[in-house]
């Protein structure tokens, strides 16, 4: 009865809340970090191939499809 | 070798410094020789609660620029032999904050004393990720309260990120204080269990302190909680500075202690 009871009161707002806002919180900079990784990787590869000069990656998102955007610029010198 | 701890906060006025000044002098009274530093520059806290700062002649800034001897600087507390104190900067701001420069001073501290505690500016303000590069552990400070939760996440998100032990594949170790804990709201369901919170943050529970008037006069005397053995939270701090030494002190329920009203209460409706 006092689980119940508990349900109406802040506390339990405060958890929900906090739960979803630290969540969401949490998949913005994880992204960050992995895409920090992802660049550095793509840059060791595409070098034994030809120079590169910048990565830059993009995390877009349209409707339900979730897409990665990866623009390599040459170095041309 | 000493160990560094960092104590962190997300946000500013959850009681960081405090916790720092208590668990620093509740350490050194475990006869461990313990140095805390005051890096919070934009707060400059420290020096008051520890009732040091008419002492304050030579700052960190002035040692870590090579303005002066760190032996000039580090002052000896009153209220205990194994307690030294660094004071933040007085006049530089935290652009003194240098990686390089940081690294020598804590790397000199921990060749003198056995615990090196950081008092870290909060998590949202710049100077905390300097502040938190060479720690071994860190000891995260919350309220129970929604932004106190949601902004000691985002520094330990940094802090899991910057540190230096992280970045050479080892684990900074983080502890968590709940601080000011209202046993009476709790029960009536209006403030986050302890329970709750390390759900959500995900970290080891070092210890809960209940609020207390004590804590107050306290910094108004200059003479930290943690030594004044009928206040709740210095008992609370006396025992989480046994358990940063090591010992095995059980977890009080402070949620349940204050009022037996409220716990005859949640004893019927359980």
């Amino acid at each position: 009865m006092f689980g119940w009871f508990n349900k109406n009161k802040s506390a339990s707002v405060a958890k929900d809340r906090l739960t979803i806002a630290i969540l969401s919180d949490r998949e913005a900079t994880e992204d960050l970090h992995f895409m920090d990784d992802l660049k550095a990787e793509i840059i060791e590869v595409v070098k034994k191939y030809v120079g590169v000069k910048t990565v830059n990656i993009k995390k877009e998102v349209e409707n339900d499809i979730e897409a990665l955007s990866i623009d390599i610029q040459f170095d041309r010198d | 070798m000493g160990i560094v701890i960092a104590v962190i906060s997300g946000k500013g006025g959850v009681g960081k410094t405090t916790a720092t000044a208590n668990v620093g002098l509740g350490i050194a009274l475990n006869n461990k020789k313990c140095i805390v530093v005051d890096f919070d520059i934009g707060q400059r806290n420290l020096d008051m609660i520890l009732g040091l700062e008419n002492r304050v002649v030579i700052d960190m800034a002035q040692v870590m620029d090579g303005e002066a001897k760190l032996k000039q600087a580090v002052i000896k507390s009153k209220v205990s032999e194994n307690l030294y104190f660094l004071a933040a900067s007085q006049t530089k701001d935290k652009s003194v904050l240098d990686s390089d420069k940081i690294k020598a001073l804590i790397d000199a501290l921990k060749e003198e004393y056995e615990y090196v505690i950081l008092d870290a500016p909060a998590g949202i303000e710049s100077g905390y990720e300097h502040t938190i590069e060479f720690a071994d552990k860190a000891i995260v400070v919350v309220n129970p309260e929604v932004s106190s939760i949601r902004d000691a996440d985002r520094a330990i998100g940094i802090l899991d990120s910057k540190s230096q032990k992280v970045k050479n594949g080892e684990e900074v170790k983080k502890y968590l204080i709940i601080n000011r804990i209202s046993a009476e709201m709790v029960q009536k369901g209006e403030m986050l269990r302890s329970e709750d919170i390390l759900d959500i943050l995900n970290i080891e529970l070092l210890g809960k302190v209940p609020e207390d008037k004590g804590v107050v006069d306290a910094s108004n005397q200059g003479r930290p909680v943690v030594l004044n053995k009928k206040s709740m939270a210095g008992q609370a701090y006396a025992r989480i500075s046994g358990r940063m030494c090591g010992q095995n002190i059980e977890m009080k329920d402070v949620e349940n202690a204050s009022s037996s009203v409220f716990k005859k209460l949640a004893g019927i409706f359980k």
